[in-house]
Parts: C-alpha cells; structure tokens; sequence
C-alpha cells in the first residue's frame, strides 16, 4: 500500500511487528499500578454512591428530584442525550473512518468503541430511573401480556428511542467483539499461566490467523460499518425527535437531526481526546497515539463544532424569521432570560473554543487540546440543558412559569454514571488491548515504508518535517528519472518495490513509492 | 459423525510479510498446493495470490436485514392494525411513516447479528473450540505458510529455505467436515 510521504507517519519509533505486540500486551499482562489501583477505587466508590442515589430516588419518587409540574425533564434527560453523544464518537471512528479509509483510526478505534458501549450503558440508566418504577420497564418492549394484550404505541419516538439505543448497543458490541477476537488469540498464545490462556482461549472463540478467516474478517468489518454509519445517525436522529416531534417552542424544529449528530460527535471526540490524552501517556503509548492523530481529532472538534455553531446561528434565524411569537420568545428567553449564563457558558464552550484549533500550535500543544476538551465536554452538557431547562421553564401559561435547580439526588446520580463510565474503562484499560493490535500492525509499513527518515526528528521522533520531507521525496524522483536505465537492473530493489505496491491494480498507473 | 482429516504438510515460517508473499508467488508458479495461511493481521494483497474468493457474507447479511424488515413491519402492523387497533385522536391505525425507524433498526439488528454468528459458524469459531496451532507466534509477528507435502517434500523445503523462510518444518494439516465450529481438541 502506498502512501504519501507528505502525510505524518501514524506510527513513531521504527517499531518491528512484535515491538508492537509487546507494547500494547504487556500493560495486560502486568500487576496494576498503584494509580490504577487507586482510580478505580475512587470510581468503585463514586459509582456505589450513584447507586445509593437511585436507590434513594427509587425508594422515595422523583419528588427527590428538582422537576416540577412545568419542567418535567431535566438534568435526567440532559444526562441520557450527554452520554448517548459521547458514544457516537466510537462509532465513528470505527465505522465513518473505516469506509473513508482514515488509517489514523485503526489505533484509537478500539478504545473509542469501548467508550461507545459504556456511555450508552449510562445513557440507558436514566430513562429507566425516569420511569418511576424501573422494575417495568420491560413494559416498553412488545411482549404479549396480560393487559388484552395492549401494545406500546409505535407511533412515539420513545419508543423508537428504546429499539435504536438497545440497538445501537447491540451492534456496537458486536462490531467490538468481532475486532477484538484476533487480539484476544494474540494474548492467549503469549499467555505463561494455564489459566490466562483458558480465559483467552474461551474468549478467542479458537481463532488462528487463518487467510480465509480474515478474508471474512475484512469484509465481516466492512458491512458492520457499513449499517453502522446510518445506525449512529438514525439513533441521534431519534434521540432528537424526542424533542423536535413535540410541540414546545424551541424544540419544535426541523434542523435537529443534522444538530444533534454533529453534536454528538463533537462532544464524543471531546471524551476520547480527554481520555486518549491519559491513556497514552500512562500506558506509554505515544508511539501508537501520535501528535498526529490528537492533531486529526482536535481538525474534527473544530469541524463539528463550528457545525454546531452554525446551528445555533440557524435556530436564532429561522426563530426570528418564522415570526412566531412563541419561538421567538424561547429563543431571547434562552439568551437572556433567567438561564443566560447557561446559554453563554455554551455559545463560550461550543462555538468560541473549538476555533483556538485553527492554529496550528495549539493543535498539536497536547496540554491544550486535553483543557479544551473538557471546555467541550462542559458546553456539550451545557447545550442539552439549554435546550431542555429553557424550552420548558417559561411555557404558554405565564402562571406556570417556574425555575428549576437540581437537589443533592440529581447530581449524585450523575456523578455516579461517571464512576460507572471510568469503572468499565478502567477494567477494559487494565484487561484488554486498548489498541487494536492487528489493525495497527496493517498499517505498519503503509506508514513507515515511505517516509524519509531524514524529516523526522524530536522527542521519541513525535514531529514530521512536512516540507521537508516533500522536498527529498521531490529530489529523490528527479534522481530516479535520470537514473532510469540504472535502477531497472537492480533487480533486488525492483523485487522490493513491486512487494511493496502489491496492492494497487496496476502500480504502473498508480506510481510506486519512491523511497 | 465428524470426519477429521490429517494431511501431511510443510510448514513454513517467515518474519516478513513480502517474503511470505515471495513465497507463495513462488509456490504458485511450481504448482505448489497452498493448504492453509496464518498471520497476525490482514495482509492485503494475500487473497489475490491465494486465489480466495471473495466472501458471500454480504448476502447472508442482506437476507437477514431483509427478515429484521419483515419481523418489524408483520409486528407493528399486526399490533396496531389488528389486534388492538387504538384511535389516536382520529389518526390512522396502520400508520406506515411511524414505523421507518423501527423498520430500519430492525433490519440493522437482525441483519448485524445474522451476519455475525454466520460469520462465525462458516470460520468455526465459538466459545470453546480448542485452535489448531502450527505456529505459536503466528498471531504475534510471523506468518506461516502450509503446503501439501506429497511426495515432492525435499523440493518444497528447499525452495522455502532459499524464500527465506525462517523455520521450515513438517507437521499435520488438520481439517474435519462439519460446516461449523468443532469443540473437541483437534491436535
């Protein structure tokens, strides 16, 4: 596979295959650190205290909570969308990236995957607390009863709500699993004690590394991403028509779908960079996780973000130039009614931030991208409340308008979803590959074959001379050129370069690499 | 019953990926037969030389979408429509745009999770079955090449060593004849 020498390498330090297999293993295959130890206490601990929160909810009805009878929804709902957007970036990754062949995905997919399933997993925590009585919530699925029987309405984007998000769930461990098989049978054979190798050995369902098999491997990867990529948009979509489907002022509006998703994934390339940005550097996997790929994450933020910022502009436009007085009135309420400072922490954290990353420096400053992610992680949340709490706290009957705060109940249950969040992370982090081994020995010489090593410098060789290395690339054709006659009998190098353009249909119309 | 089948065969081990394809072009044009291939990723380029076909997956996986579609259309509209139609302010009770997104969820549901467990069930792989390994690094940074011994093994293991083939052994390539996965000990 040929690749442009003009591009960043993906991978740094010259790493052999088993270099590779060796870094990404032996975090795995050692004892816990002490921080790991004491991370995952802390979040053990926040997350139990979530739990005594929804027990203590359960036990005494949502009037534990700050809602009242105008605003019905809050911090519970703003959580569920929260989580559900932190989640579209694993898919994302994995899916979007693969079928548009961003080789920069395959050392951070599995990790965001990852991501995918546990926030959904603390998305789906709050629609069931919100029910009251989370003992039925089976009531939601289309299972004969003894009520007549009586059926759920089909007709409601809850319950749409309920058939994308336990489908999204669904395909998105099977999508990880899959990927995760040839790695776990990577770990098994370098396992020394009987019992790691059995764990492995069940799990890695007797993979070998046969041909035929990662034949269907490829194309198995392929058609998951493939009904993936409108599986991440229709489950925002629906999360939005939660909302846009409804009649309330602010709410009631057609450019929610676009919105939401390219929210979601701002918002979820916000918690990968946030946590990626530890990861790699307690793991010590920056020669995996490069400046380039935090580079190509943070390009995406700023993207998706002046996406969202394009929305917002829209809603004001189409508020002030649909001339209703109702969508008018939501729309100033927002800006500056009681909640202004919620709608400008937003516009601040969403609109302003993400535009630092048109400079270059702070793009690749690691520092900087990890604070302005959490800016993004605080506007994103900010923005599902805005939407939320503003929307309903001054509805069509003054005498009904009210104010909402959350109680101690509320905030306990969200702090408790993170403990859950890093809990599942931290477990995946310490007992599984982060990076999906196979994927990135794929890409292993792709990347490193064609740069030339004089453009490459600095610490643990993390920057990339691009002009440079444009320029020996450019003098090295000149020189292949003239030499022509010359290289042709060099029969070994010829052998060297057609192994290496192996893929391409016709290397001769394709070019082949020339370093 | 199950039929296992042990073929004696030359197994060659490589620590590059170009020489393994070296090797196999090699193979190919004395008329070698290719048993079986193991490496630690997708080497692309492979299936080309080892004349695999390109998998029908992508149908199984289509048929099953197409049955998930089924399933939540014959749902919906048998719930609403016939056995408790409910009126919704006036509203139709076979209201067909209401049911796109189920539809289409459905459809990805069924049509994931068919394609996955056929996926597995065509490549044997489930939980339990004991892997048959020839070379241990095989997952890790070697890619090891099986070929039909026959009587020409002398010549096979020449040509391999002169490939640059790292290790050059003879073992037993064992295959059976039940369509998925076996979960006995194989070797």
């Amino acid at each position: 596979m040929h690749e442009s020498p003009i591009r960043e390498p993906l991978i740094v330090g010259n790493p052999s295959y088993t270099d590779i297999t060796h870094d990404i293993c032996v975090p795995t295959e050692t004892r816990p650190s002490k921080y790991w130890l004491a991370g995952f206490a802390v979040s053990v601990l926040v997350m139990m205290y979530g739990f005594f929160c929804i027990g203590y909810t359960v036990t005494y009805g949502i009037g534990t909570w700050g809602v009242n009878k105008t605003i019905g929804w809050a911090w519970d709902i703003t959580n569920f969308v929260w989580w559900i957007g932190i989640g579209h970036a694993g898919t994302l990754i994995s899916a979007i990236l693969l079928i548009f062949r961003q080789e920069w995905r395959n050392s951070i997919n599995r990790s965001a995957e990852a991501m995918t399933i546990f926030a959904v997993l603390c998305a789906a925590l709050f629609p069931i607390i919100h029910m009251g009585r989370p003992w039925n919530a089976f009531w939601v699925l289309p299972l004969p009863n003894d009520l007549g029987p009586l059926w759920p309405n089909f007709n409601s984007a809850l319950l749409w709500d309920v058939f994308a998000i336990s489908t999204y769930l669904t395909v998105s461990v099977l999508f990880w699993y899959t990927g995760l098989i040839p790695d776990l049978a990577t770990l098994r054979d370098r396992s020394k004690s009987k019992l790691r190798k059995n764990i492995f050995s069940f799990f890695s369902f007797g993979w070998t590394g046969s041909m035929r098999h990662w034949n269907r491997f490829e194309l198995v990867s392929l058609i998951l991403a493939g009904v993936s990529t409108p599986l991440v948009l229709s489950v925002h979509t629906i999360v939005s028509f939660d909302f846009a489907t409804s009649i309330i002022p602010g709410w009631h509006t057609t450019i929610f779908p676009p919105y939401f998703v390219a929210g979601a994934i701002f918002s979820g390339f916000a918690m990968v960079l946030t946590l990626m940005i530890i990861a790699r550097k307690v793991m010590g996997l920056e020669k995996y996780i490069t400046v380039a790929h935090l580079e190509a994450m943070a390009k995406i933020i700023t993207l998706t973000g002046s996406m969202v910022g394009l929305a917002y502009a829209t809603e004001f436009f189409m508020a002030w130039y649909g001339q209703n007085d109702y969508e008018g009135f939501a729309f100033i309420n927002r800006a500056f009614g009681p909640y202004w400072w919620a709608y400008w922490s937003m516009i601040t954290c969403n609109v302003v931030s993400p535009q630092f990353f048109w400079f270059g420096k702070l793009r690749r400053n690691i520092n900087f991208i990890w604070c302005l992610t959490i800016f993004v992680n605080i506007g994103m949340w900010f923005e599902r409340f805005v939407i939320i709490v503003t929307s309903l706290h001054r509805d069509f009957l003054p005498s009904s308008w009210a104010m909402y705060s959350p109680t101690w109940v509320e905030m306990g249950i969200y702090i408790g979803t993170f403990g859950l969040f890093f809990t599942l992370f931290l477990l995946f982090a310490k007992y599984l590959p982060v990076i999906a081994i196979a994927e990135v020995k794929l890409i292993l010489k792709a990347t490193l074959t064609s740069k030339p090593k004089e453009a490459i410098y600095g610490y643990q060789d993390q920057n990339y001379d691009i002009h440079k290395a444009y320029a020996i690339t450019q003098a090295a054709k000149i020189a292949v050129t003239q030499n022509d006659d010359h290289s042709q009998n060099d029969d070994h190098h010829d052998d060297e370069r057609n192994a290496a353009t192996d893929d391409n249909a016709n290397p001769e119309i394709l070019g082949k690499p020339v370093l | 019953m199950i039929k296992i089948t042990r073929t004696p065969a030359i197994v060659a081990v490589f620590d590059d990926d170009d020489t393994l394809k070296d090797a196999i072009r090699l193979s190919n044009d004395k008329g070698y037969k290719i048993l079986d291939c193991f490496t630690p990723f997708p080497v692309h380029g492979l299936e080309r030389l080892l004349d695999l076909k390109y998998s029908r997956l992508g149908y199984a996986a289509f048929a099953f979408a197409c049955l998930g579609f089924l399933i939540a259309l014959s749902m919906m509209s048998y719930m609403l429509a016939v056995d408790w139609p409910i009126n919704y302010g006036g509203k139709p009770t076979w209201p067909l745009a209401s049911f796109i997104p189920i539809m289409f969820e459905l459809s990805v549901l069924v049509g994931s999770i068919g394609m996955v467990v056929t996926y597995m069930w065509v490549c044997g792989l489930s939980p339990g079955v004991e892997p048959v390994i020839y070379e241990i690094r095989a997952t890790d940074d070697r890619f090891v090449l099986l070929i039909e011994e026959g009587s020409i093994g002398d010549n096979i293991r020449n040509d391999m060593i002169a490939m640059k083939a790292e290790a050059v052994r003879n073992d037993d390539y064992i295959t059976h004849n039940f369509p998925g996965p076996v979960p006995i000990r194989l070797k």
